[in-house]
This record gives C-alpha cells, structure tokens and sequence, in this order.
C-alpha cells in the first residue's frame, strides 16, 4: 500500500501523527469558507460524540468479562 | 447564512474546527472503527479507511452543530444527534474501502455497530433498560441503510427512537 501519494491514498490506519496534522492543514488551507481561531464554539472542552460510541463498546466488553 | 451570536462571538458563516481539535477526531474515529471491525470480527487489515473522506465527514458533523444553534433556538445537539449525522457522512462517504475480499456493506456494518454501542451507553446513562434486538430487525436495518435513501433528518429520528 502506497501511502505517500499527496491528497490521495492515505490509509487513516497507517498514517504517523506528522502525515495526519500535515494532510490536515492541506485540507484547511483548501477551505475558503471557514475560519479559525480561538473561537468560544471550538474550544469549549466538550466530550466527544467518538467517546460515546467508544464508551458504549467499553461497556459491553466488561459486561463480557463480568459474566 | 445570516450572522448570529453565541457566547459574544459573531458567525457569519461556519467556523473550521481547529487543526489539534480536527486531529483529536480523527484519532478517536481511527479508535471507533477499530473497535467496529473487533466487535463485527472482520479483520481491518484487509481494509484501507480513507483518510480524507473520514476528515470530510467530521468536519461536516461539526458544521451541523452551528446549524442547531442558529435555527433551534440555540439548541446543543445530544450525542445521538450527532452520532446519527456522523453516522449519515460515513454512509455518503464510505471511507472504509476493501483491499481483497470481505463483505460490500461494510461501512453500513460499521456504522449500525456504532449506533447500538451509542444506544448502549445512552440506556446506560439514563437507566433505560438494555434490550438486544431480534436479528430479524437488525437485518432490516443493515438493508435499510445499504438500500434505502435516507436522509439526516431520517437517520436522527431512526436512532433516537432505536435508543428510547
């Protein structure tokens, strides 16, 4: 798999935290219509909805391992 | 879109999701879709997930949020809201390609694991009690949301009464 080709091919699962904050600020700089900052919106520390799920599959594995 | 204030800030128009937040998401969404193919015991290595279509899809989830509050009387949008409009992205994008093999309708697998661990911490949280759902329905729905156009709006009613 082939995961140096520029905007295309990149495989999430193989990708370094250098290649994913890169391919992000590709992606950002390519956005005209929004913008960034210390905006109170963004930077309310707030749980993610990923956590919910995540905490849902915690939940069945110990249910799992208790029974 | 029209301006609107929140919290003494002004929006015009949507407001990118910072770069380490972005990043943050992405790790998490890496994690859920590990967590997806374990709980579905396909093995991921014989996927590849895209990147930028996994990007698209939170960012797109995020910009939702801003829409609530603008046009629901500054409304935050519950996790169900927002799981069932990332769910949505996942499905117009499908990020989760095969490389060799497995089955077609895996971001659909995906994406319906997502939703019942998402119900299962929400009964969790609210002390509803958990049911499991008879095979039948789940293969209904495994082929609602391969076959059948739906639409966010569709997809939030669909969990949040899953959920209930």
């Amino acid at each position: 798999m082939d995961n140096k080709d520029e905007g295309v091919g990149m495989n999430l699962l193989i990708m370094t935290e250098k290649q994913k904050r890169e391919e992000i600020q590709k992606a950002n700089a390519r956005t005209v219509d929004g913008h960034m900052g210390n905006d109170p919106l963004y930077n309310e520390e707030e749980k993610s909805y990923l956590d919910f799920i995540i905490e849902g599959y915690e939940l069945k594995q110990h249910e799992s391992e208790a029974e | 879109m029209p301006s609107f204030k929140h919290n003494g800030f002004d929006y015009s128009h949507y407001a990118q999701l910072p770069e380490d937040k972005l990043l943050k998401y992405v790790d998490r969404a890496d994690w859920a879709f590990k967590l997806a193919f374990d709980e579905l015991g396909i093995d991921i290595n014989k996927y590849y997930i895209d990147f930028h279509s996994t990007i698209e899809a939170l960012k797109r989830t995020d910009q939702r949020k801003l829409h609530y509050l603008m046009y629901h009387n500054s409304m935050e949008m519950n996790e169900l809201k927002r799981i069932a409009v990332f769910s949505y992205w996942v499905l117009r994008f499908k990020p989760i390609n095969r490389i060799v093999g497995g089955p077609p309708d895996i971001n659909e697998k995906v994406v319906l694991s997502w939703i019942f661990s998402s119900i299962k911490k929400f009964r969790k949280e609210t002390s509803i009690p958990h049911r499991v759902l008879s095979p039948r329905v789940r293969k209904d729905l495994l082929y609602a949301l391969t076959y059948r156009d739906i639409s966010y709006d569709y997809m939030t009613i669909l969990v949040e009464s899953l959920a209930e």
